[in-house]
């Protein structure tokens, strides 16, 4: 503390900048071990079914009612928006691809990876924040039980499985939500708005959407676990680390998104 | 229900909806692999995109499934429901839906409905997609024979002749009044005395009759006067009509030949005017009738149509001779065991990809065989030799291919003589085997002729040949190898090198 007051302004921004970026790296580092640990615990016996099973509902089934909500607006305010934007050059007709174009390759996958972060990320940092300062993941490792392997790898695995099927399912309901708002609010030809839906849509469309969707899974729950498995401090740090899970992993499914957007285009 | 089977539930579901998409957004769209294949080549497929609808008097029949380039032509495959029958003279053409709206390809169902085109087949007859720039050029064709029809007229009035005949009339009528009013100037006196001298008479006159009213003896003296003054006034007055006469014929005399000569131009002149107005007029008459390719054009509707119906069997039989092909061949065999050349040349055409005609002619030097029974006596011992001779003949070839993938089988007159054949393409336009059999009933109990070859093509217009020529025949002399080169032209060369040539002067 002494040093520091000699120190001018300019060193204490650059120390904080290089504080910033090294717990960054340091973090990432430690994200990259979880996911080491994930794979090890992969190979090895037992196996987790039953609680990747259990996982799988709390992140599909239970998740499921949220997603669809969300694709079913997602997609009817897309259908509206669209529909004045293209009235503007007499091409109505094309507001089927588009919703079926932006829902498959872009909104599906993304609101349903925000939503499962906010829903199930938030949870999983919870829960394994509770262990940790409750100790009982401690507790675990004096069992002779591998945290890593009996906490996260089903979530990891849970999560990664589930969220392409989410995604299916927003697709499916995205799809039918612009379609409802297209022919019974807007006055579209049911026929050519199915016709036109389809006719612009490839099976690439769907299937980038849906890797995009398993990697959201995957960094949602590893980033959830790893902020859970580092709380600190009582209720307080279980608090912040929920909060940093959630930031973390949505802006993780954003940033991805990006760049695998850009990769598989 | 357990944990597992809502699990299990979810993602069935999922995959179900997955199989769903899957399975309308494939290749087929919503006919599916059902239905069968139709090609149809178009010079432009702008604007169409594949799955786009094919449909037969405006119902929808099936989708586009490909848009490929083949050649310089856009071959789109077309995938038709199963239950279509689509007849064999049937036009297709892409349209549009609405004015800007998207292309579609629309089926004009053919007069045969007796036969229809099978899975796999090719609708032949298209309609070329109408552009605006098409459009525009017929317009300015059209303009351009208006305006060639308004030169006509105006070649019958303007020419040099006409301009000429228009200006000689005008300057003669001028000329004419230019006359007449100096011979009016000149004798104006002239004219004027006479007048005086008339008035005067009248006024006389006027008198001798007032005074006869009072006395006939007055009148009597009177009109004696007046005959007395008439008597003497007479000689002067006829000598003074006389010499205006001569006055005025010599005025006219003078310019005699100047005024006959205007006349006579004008008469020309006017005769010519008048032909050519009433050849204008025929011509406009026969316009209004609706006589004469023009006035039909013009006044009758229906001529319209069938001049469209004209070009459009222009445009068809113009398409229908380029979807024949044509090819031309030389080819140049060395026979290897007789050290002799032997040329063909081959006249190729294709009405369709799998079928040929060929027509050649062959220039075999061991075309002809003079077989010659020689009797050699020597020492005594008579020996009687067969001695064959060969000699250059010209010999036709007439066959019929067909085609069935890659094999070709071929048929007619070879060399002259009945044979058949077959080719099999190996490397697709590149490297070609086949075997010729023919000449079975052959001179002198030979075996037929069998000759198997290989052709194979450097570039587009060359390639070399090669092979084994009279295979199963016993004399060794006759069964050679045989390798050389060729030539070939396709259409498009075959086009070029015409069009080259000046047709028209």
């Amino acid at each position: 503390m002494a040093d520091e007051r000699k120190k001018n302004g300019i060193s204490l921004v650059l120390e904080h900048l290089g504080t910033t970026a090294y717990r960054m790296v340091e973090e990432l580092g430690n994200v990259f071990v979880l996911f080491l640990q994930c794979v090890t615990g992969l190979v090895r016996p037992p196996s987790e079914f039953r609680n990747i099973m259990k996982q799988m509902e709390e992140v599909g089934i239970r998740s499921l009612p949220v997603v669809l909500v969300t694709a079913m607006f997602t997609g009817m305010v897309l259908a509206l928006q669209s529909w004045s934007g293209f009235q503007r050059f007499q091409a109505t007709h094309f507001v089927g691809s588009v919703v079926a174009l932006s829902i498959t390759r872009e909104l599906g996958p993304v609101f349903a990876g925000l939503m499962v972060s906010g829903r199930v990320g938030a949870a999983m940092a919870a829960e394994l924040g509770t262990m940790k300062v409750t100790e009982q993941i401690d507790a675990l490792v004096t069992l002779a039980t591998n945290p890593v392997k009996y906490l996260v790898l089903p979530r990891v695995i849970a999560a990664t499985a589930v969220l392409p099927v989410l995604v299916i399912f927003a697709d499916f309901v995205g799809i039918l939500g612009g379609y409802f708002v297209a022919v019974y609010l807007l006055g579209a030809n049911p026929y050519l708005y199915v016709n036109k839906t389809y006719q612009y849509l490839t099976f690439t469309d769907i299937y980038t959407g849906l890797i995009k969707a398993a990697v959201f899974g995957f960094l949602i729950a590893l980033i959830s676990c790893y902020n859970g498995f580092n709380a600190e401090g009582g209720a307080q740090g279980v608090g912040r680390a929920t909060t940093r899970a959630v930031v973390a992993s949505s802006m993780a499914v954003l940033v991805s998104d990006y760049f695998m957007t850009s990769f598989m285009f | 229900m357990s944990r597992e089977a809502k699990v299990g539930i979810f993602v069935i579901l999922g995959l179900v909806i997955l199989m769903y998409f899957t399975f309308r957004v494939s290749k087929w769209g919503g006919v599916a692999a059902r239905g069968y294949k139709l090609t149809v080549d178009f010079e432009s497929a702008a604007g169409l995109e594949p799955k786009a609808d094919v449909k037969m008097a405006g119902v929808p029949v099936g989708k586009v499934e490909e848009i490929r380039l083949v050649g310089d032509r856009a071959r789109l495959d077309l995938r038709i429901d199963g239950k279509t029958r689509i007849p064999v003279d049937s036009v297709a053409s892409i349209q549009t839906q609405g004015l800007l709206g998207e292309k579609y390809v629309e089926i004009t169902p053919g007069k045969r409905s007796d036969q229809t085109l099978p899975p796999g087949g090719r609708v032949a007859n298209t309609v070329p997609p109408l552009n605006l720039d098409e459009m525009i050029r017929k317009f300015s064709m059209m303009s351009d024979d208006i305006k060639r029809f308004t030169e006509t007229l105006s070649g019958t009035l303007g020419t040099e002749e006409g301009k000429q005949a228009l200006a000689e009339i005008i300057r003669n009528i001028r000329e004419a009044s230019a006359v007449l009013r100096n011979v009016s100037t000149a004798n104006e006196d002239r004219l004027n005395r006479i007048l005086a001298n008339v008035d005067r008479l009248s006024t006389d006159l006027q008198d001798i009759s007032s005074v006869n009213k009072e006395d006939l003896r007055a009148t009597m003296a009177n009109f004696r006067a007046f005959s007395q003054t008439l008597k003497e006034q007479t000689p002067g007055l006829a000598s003074k009509l006389e010499t205006m006469g001569d006055q005025v014929g010599g005025v006219v005399g003078e310019n005699r030949e100047n005024i006959k000569e205007s006349i006579a131009n004008l008469k020309q002149a006017f005769g010519k005017l008048d032909n050519t107005l009433s050849a204008a007029e025929r011509v406009m008459a026969k316009i209004e009738r609706g006589e004469g390719t023009l006035g039909k054009l013009v006044n009758d509707n229906t001529t319209v149509g069938s001049l469209n119906d004209a070009l459009e069997g222009i445009n068809r039989y113009v398409r229908k001779t380029e979807s024949l092909k044509t090819f031309l061949d030389y080819r140049l065999e060395y026979l290897a065991e007789s050290s002799e050349y032997k040329h063909y040349v081959n006249l190729r055409l294709q009405p369709s990809p799998d079928k040929y005609y060929l027509i050649g002619v062959v220039d075999d030097p061991r075309g002809k065989l003079t077989s010659q029974s020689v009797t050699t006596t020597t020492d005594g011992v008579t020996s009687r030799q067969q001695q064959d001779a060969y000699s250059n003949k010209l010999k036709i070839s007439a066959q019929v291919a067909k085609r069935f993938y890659g094999l070709t089988l071929r048929g007619g007159v070879i060399e002259s003589t009945g044979g058949v054949g077959a080719d099999y393409e190996v490397i697709p336009e590149k490297l070609t085997v086949g075997i010729d059999a023919f000449d079975f009933a052959r001179k002198g109990n030979r075996q037929p002729h069998l000759k198997a070859f290989g052709n194979y093509d450097i570039v587009k217009n060359l390639f070399i040949t090669g092979g084994v020529d009279d295979i199963i025949s016993k004399d060794k002399n006759l069964r050679s190898f045989f390798f050389g080169l060729g030539i070939k032209f396709a259409d498009d060369d075959l086009k070029t090198v015409l069009g080259a040539v000046p047709l028209r002067p």
